[in-house]
């Protein structure tokens, strides 16, 4: 069963985004350090980075690099859903296909990515983190695809725009050489571990990325904790942001602050997230064995 | 510091006492509330089950935050008093309520629990008096001495009819007392008549001008009264009003 009003919701997320990009110009969303990482010093003499930014950002590609990287987030899922049907039918899991059926994981991951607060701020604010999730949805696409040629251009790009995507190497392997469904849970893990970067724009791509696990996670605890501690974690930055630069009351440990429950509520997610996998994978064991 | 830290604390252990209670008497609670929409996604085991009452919790803030914004176009009308500006307010806002909830579909028909309103409701307000506590201290207090009271003693008034007389009244007495409290131009009347010690008439101009004076400096209190006390007023409201049918086991065991 597909999402009833999936287009509209989509159609409806890249418009928002295009309004505030041509009408949202007082918002200010581009001078933001903590949106907009600012280049070291010592980075200053890379100017092909620095040029490579600057087109990107007056090209004004970030509404539809989101909606490409949805896209392709949407047909990341369907896939997996293709082969976790395969799989539990040769096992002759009937029950658990019926009910896995019944999500569209892909459609609930993509709209989860689109509607992402700092998607779309980090959108607005012209960064190039959009750029970046892309191609690593890219990648993982093409894993999951076992397109190898797409996967190496996505690792290539990802980690030319930003160093982290490197990590993935390993996980970006064992998809393409086990297959998408048998070691979701060490991709989610890795994917999960990281993610904890320093800018904010990259929560979106792995909360988006967790509704590919729709069905693993339906049944995860503390997730009213989890939900209410990541808006509450949100709105400490502009409220950080308005004690330091424009009250002076405050100075750069309350980013600090900012970080630390930041980091809080995500360890409380990854725990709790592979967790639930793991329960899951432990029902689907007992089901083969019976 | 440490009596509105104190004051504060109990708040997420209520709401989750609320949230987790809320998913125990699954069963139980099942006939309390009316069947949710389709499109709805029906997830097994009950974790989930919040999302809905976050969905009512987001439209109320995207309402407040619109409230927030309609005074910067009113005052562009020429020529008009502080108390028709608040007249025009507030016919703007209701009606815009009414809209959003036409759109998106109004509380009482979205089936929501009322215990996990309740408990979104007080998780809202601890996000958002625990912020306003560290840009302004004084405005927090005051916020929570109003707030949290309201909002720990809200209960279904249908609920009620199962408690005692005694109790029920009382509870009744002291859930419309503070919600009228707490609804903020009476908020005000009652803070600017104790400061001062003189009770004007013309309350809604009145409250009109504080309100424009708060936007005109920038005040921080402007945002806490209609992005934190607002919402939580009115989601205070609907938990009150809340269609809470009787479950026929405990009409059976009374």
């Amino acid at each position: 069963m597909a999402i009833r009003h999936y287009w509209p919701m989509a159609a409806a997320a890249v418009g928002f985004r295009l309004v505030l990009v041509l009408f949202g110009g007082d918002l200010h969303l581009a001078s933001r350090p903590s949106l907009s990482p600012q280049h070291p010093p010592r980075r200053l003499q890379l100017c092909r980075l620095l040029a490579e930014g600057y087109w990107l950002k007056q090209a004004s590609m970030s509404p539809y690099s989101d909606f490409i990287a949805a896209m392709l987030i949407r047909a990341t899922g369907h896939r997996l859903n293709i082969t976790r049907n395969r799989s539990l039918n040769s096992l002759e899991l009937t029950e658990a296909v019926s009910n896995s059926v019944n999500i569209s994981a892909g459609d609930i991951a993509s709209l989860i990515y689109l509607w992402n607060p700092w998607a779309i701020v980090t959108c607005v604010g012209s960064c190039t983190s959009p750029i970046e999730n892309l191609m690593v949805v890219i990648m993982i696409y093409g894993a999951c695809s076992r397109l190898a040629p797409l996967a190496a251009f996505g690792y290539v790009m990802s980690t030319h725009l930003t160093l982290y995507p490197a990590i993935l190497i390993v996980p970006i392997i064992l998809l393409l050489g086990y297959g998408p469904d048998t070691p979701p849970a060490k991709v989610f893990r890795l994917k999960i571990s990281s993610a904890s970067k320093t800018e904010v724009g990259d929560s979106a791509l792995y909360l988006g990325l967790l509704g590919l696990f729709a069905t693993e996670l339906a049944e995860m605890k503390l997730t009213f904790f989890l939900f209410f501690g990541y808006i509450g974690v949100s709105l400490l930055s502009p409220v950080m942001h308005n004690l330091w630069i424009w009250r002076g009351t405050g100075n750069a440990n309350f980013y600090f602050a900012t970080g630390l429950a930041y980091t809080c509520i995500q360890t409380v997610l990854v725990v709790e997230s592979v967790s639930s996998m793991i329960k899951h994978d432990r029902k689907l064991r007992l089901l083969v064995t019976a | 510091m440490i009596p509105f830290a104190l004051l504060l604390a109990p708040l997420p252990i209520v709401a989750a006492a609320l949230a987790g209670g809320s998913k125990t008497k699954g069963k139980l609670e099942d006939e309390c509330k009316t069947k949710g929409n389709a499109d709805d996604l029906q997830m097994e085991g009950g974790s989930w089950k919040w999302l809905k009452s976050a969905r009512v919790l987001l439209i109320i803030q995207f309402w407040a935050v619109l409230v927030s914004l309609l005074p910067y176009y009113i005052s562009q009308i020429p020529g008009a008093m502080p108390i028709q500006y608040a007249v025009i307010w507030a016919v703007l806002s209701i009606t815009i309520l009414i809209i959003l909830y036409a759109m998106f579909g109004s509380p009482s028909r979205a089936g929501v629990e009322w215990k996990l309103l309740k408990a979104t409701m007080i998780t809202s307000i601890t996000i958002g008096m625990g912020l306003m506590s560290i840009i302004n201290f004084a405005t927090a207090q005051l916020g929570a001495l109003i707030l949290i009271p309201m909002c720990l003693f809200s209960r279904p008034l249908r609920a009620q009819l199962e408690m005692n007389f005694l109790p029920r009244t009382v509870l009744l007495a002291s859930n419309i007392l503070l919600t009228v409290l707490g609804f903020p131009p009476a908020a005000f009347l009652i803070m600017k008549g104790l400061s001062k010690g003189s009770w004007t008439v013309d309350i809604v101009g009145d409250f009109w001008l504080w309100m424009e004076f708060l936007w005109e400096w920038s005040s921080a209190t402007y945002l806490y009264v209609f992005l934190v006390h607002l919402p939580c007023w009115l989601l205070c409201i609907h938990v009150l009003l809340h269609p809470c049918y009787q479950p026929e086991s405990k009409m059976k065991q009374e």
